[in-house]
């Protein structure tokens, strides 16, 4: 699971923009409420840093 | 194009959620401080209004507590739960309708209906308890 080393900061974008609708649904704190921008903007970094955390340096 | 597996997606998932979980928990004091129930606060409504209403909401409860004084009465109604003591005011005082106190309390009509009814159940079953034969 995400252990390709080879991830590049544009695969990692798109991955973020191809699931755009999974992250606007986990950005409501509850079903009713409106998408939190800080908590959408949370979730694309903890996303980005745990797809480039295998990156080799 | 990258293309995720099963097992990946379900990971981004897991992901999201422990942020989201992360995210409330960091701000759970501030709806605290607030008093503000988490669904409320993110509603499109001005949250002023809300907090305005709150306060509005807390005097009608004083109203009704106020106007049992006599000692055994006032036991029975401080037996109620604070959103009891309140529809019951907003129905018997204010004279407002199940539909108007759902919408002030941000609840349906029919829950509101059957609070109220719980509430008239409790009193009922209180009074009996105390030995009261008048209550109606």
């Amino acid at each position: 699971m995400f252990n390709n080393y080879n991830l590049s900061d544009d695969e990692v974008m798109e991955i973020i923009f191809s699931n755009k609708k999974l992250i606007d649904k986990y950005s409501r704190l509850s079903s009713k409420a409106p998408i939190d921008e800080d908590l959408r903007a949370e979730i694309i970094e903890k996303i980005y840093r745990t797809l480039t955390r295998n990156r080799e340096r | 194009m990258y293309k995720l597996s099963k097992q990946e997606r379900t990971m981004l998932i897991v992901i999201m959620k422990n942020a989201r979980i992360d995210y409330y928990r960091r701000n759970k004091r501030f709806f605290e401080m607030l008093d503000i129930d988490e669904e409320i606060l993110c509603s499109k409504e001005n949250v002023n209004e809300i907090v305005e209403n709150k306060l509005d909401n807390e005097i009608q409860v004083n109203t009704i507590e106020n106007i049992f004084s006599n000692i055994n009465v006032s036991k029975i109604v401080k037996a109620l739960t604070y959103n009891e003591k309140l529809v019951l005011s907003l129905y018997y005082l204010e004279g407002k309708s199940d539909e108007e106190i759902g919408k002030i309390l941000f609840m349906t009509r029919s829950a509101a209906n059957k609070k109220r009814l719980r509430a008239i159940e409790k009193i009922k079953s209180q009074a009996e308890k105390r030995g009261i034969s008048n209550v109606q």
